[in-house]
């Protein structure tokens, strides 16, 4: 009895176990990728303030006009399965966002004790963001496609880390007289991070050798509800937690803002090089 | 097809290029907490001599100490860095005083005569006017020194008082005598001695204790008729800009922004005003 179970075992379990042919392409498993992905610039500036914008305010008086969001990459991609591959992958972009603030106007001899006074600040911001991803990647095998080569859908989760220099700052005082004052420090953050979550469809093929190239489409998604509902109502609904936070989503949720625009849609490209 | 997407996949790459350029400031510039913010208690930053001392203070007249005590000092200077203090008792030299050792670090032989001294915008060089005569001291901002004032008039004329610009310029003050004295506020490049590039303006009365901002943009001057004015004076403009119910004053960098002295209280007019009184006695001069 034990003998029968035991070959019935085998010959249920062990066809779904074994395959027939290697996963990889002619046995290569490991790609090397450098990828570069773009789109147009709208609803917040590039680094150097150009873009599209709807709604968003402009920052001074450069000219606007089409620009373009980029970001480059380097993935490495590992085949798991024959229709299935991981990737990590580490990037790096730069972009730009407007964001204001305000700080309690100092006592001038006007306003020696000036009580409820700000003054505001309009701020160009460069941010500098890295970012690492991790993708799960599908091959649509009815079309053909066999990991690494071949028509896919990936998803996976993609961790930005950001670092913002104000390159221009703007200030208006309220008090006459502020300017030859000065105004308090602005306690901004210039750090922060965001988890976002991406969705691909790509196509990857030889080209020559163990080169490959790789093109498609790509969409990201922060997933940060509570700025979503700041970035969505107005960033005074988080206005109950005192200066420092006040000042703390002065950053965070415009920044967020221009992540989500930066990273909703791109056109990647890339050229690959398959390892082992 | 294909060559189609790939043309359009170069197109945006080479478009994406032009976001690689930096930014170009349009306002203030860069910003960063670690350096640029003053201080939250103000820095001390004014100079002004009251019953013959010297007052170093804050921008709000506050916090003061007291340079010099002797209450004989005529004329107090500061440089546009606020590192260094110039200041005068009659018949002796210019001392040179530091701010932050907190101490008299030298002074300028041979300006017992002086009438008028201050610090260049460079921070470094110092000016002063003795019979007609604009000497320096430190790096040179003028073709020659000591440069002769008179030598930009044909007639018998006296200096009142004179400045240098950043650019080298000079601005002052003089009295020319004829058969009617006639006062002139003068701006010259100082490269020759002809009018070519000699801009000049009758005033009522000759000014003394000209100021100017490091930005170029302000001249203040003391009337000396007993009209108690004082004049704000736009170097490049063609006449006077205000005249003020002030006694004299010293400009700040920005063109509406200055102090203005009226015998013991000091104002900032920013153009609205606000004023302190300081308690330290008739106040002769004041720079910022």
């Amino acid at each position: 009895m034990n003998k029968i179970l035991f070959l019935l075992f085998l010959s249920v379990f062990l066809p779904l176990a074994s395959q027939s042919q290697p996963p990889g392409y002619l046995g290569k498993r490991a790609t090397l990728l450098f990828n570069f992905s773009s789109f147009p610039a709208f609803e917040g500036p590039t680094q150097n303030n150009r873009g599209i914008s709807f709604s968003t305010e402009r920052f001074g008086e450069s000219e606007q006009g089409l620009a373009f969001n980029y970001e480059f990459n380097l993935d490495f991609s590992y085949v798991v399965s024959r229709m299935r591959s991981l990737s990590l992958g580490v990037g790096q972009y730069y972009t730009g966002v407007v964001t204001d603030t305000r700080t309690r106007s100092r006592p001038t001899l006007l306003e020696p004790n000036p009580s409820s006074a700000e003054d505001f600040h309009s701020l160009f911001n460069r941010l500098n963001v890295r970012s690492i991803t991790l993708m799960y990647h599908k091959f649509k095998g009815e079309k053909g496609a066999l990991a690494p080569i071949g028509n896919q859908f990936s998803y996976g989760l993609k961790y930005l880390s950001i670092n913002s220099e104000i390159v221009d700052k703007r200030t208006s005082y309220r008090l006459s007289g502020g300017s030859f004052f000065g105004h308090e420090p602005l306690n901004l953050p210039n750090k922060t991070s965001f988890l976002l979550f991406k969705m691909a469809f790509q196509n990857t093929q030889i080209i020559k050798d163990h080169f490959v190239i790789k093109m498609g489409i790509q969409v990201g998604v922060p997933l940060h509800y509570r700025y979503w509902e700041a970035v969505s109502n107005g960033k005074e609904v988080l206005y109950d937690t005192g200066d420092k936070e006040n000042q703390y989503y002065d950053f965070r949720v415009p920044v967020l803002r221009r992540i989500f625009f930066h990273e909703l849609l791109r056109f990647d490209f890339g050229v690959g090089f398959l390892l082992f | 097809m294909k060559n189609i997407f790939f043309k359009l996949l170069l197109l945006i790459f080479i478009s994406s290029a032009t976001a690689c350029y930096d930014y170009e400031s349009q306002f203030e510039g860069p910003y960063s907490e670690e350096v640029g913010i003053p201080a939250p208690d103000f820095p001390r930053e004014l100079v002004y001599v009251a019953s013959g001392n010297v007052y170093f203070t804050n921008a709000l007249v506050e916090d003061s100490i007291v340079i010099d005590d002797s209450g004989m000092v005529e004329i107090a200077s500061i440089n546009a860095a606020h590192t260094k203090i110039l200041f005068k008792k009659a018949d002796e030299n210019i001392q040179i005083y530091d701010v932050e050792d907190e101490r008299i670090t030298g002074e300028i032989a041979n300006s017992e005569e002086a009438i008028w001294f201050d610090y260049h915008a460079n921070d470094e060089t110092i000016f002063y006017l003795i019979d007609n005569d604009l000497h320096t001291q430190g790096p040179a901002v003028l073709d020659e020194q000591p440069k002769d004032l008179r030598d930009f008039f044909a007639l018998n004329v006296e200096i009142k008082a004179a400045v240098i610009t950043k650019d080298g310029d000079i601005v002052f003050t003089s009295t020319v005598f004829g058969i009617f004295n006639t006062d002139y506020l003068i701006r010259t490049d100082g490269s020759d001695d002809s009018n070519e590039n000699k801009y000049q303006y009758e005033i009522p009365t000759a000014f003394v204790d000209l100021r100017i901002n490091s930005s170029d943009n302000q001249v203040v001057g003391r009337s000396n008729s007993g009209l108690s004015n004082m004049i704000v004076f736009s170097p490049r403009s063609t006449g006077f800009d205000r005249i003020t119910s002030a006694l004299f004053g010293a400009p700040a960098e920005d063109f509406d922004e200055r102090y203005e002295v009226l015998n013991d209280r000091i104002s900032i007019r920013t153009p609205r005003i606000g004023t302190v009184q300081t308690n330290t006695g008739i106040i002769t001069s004041i720079d910022f």
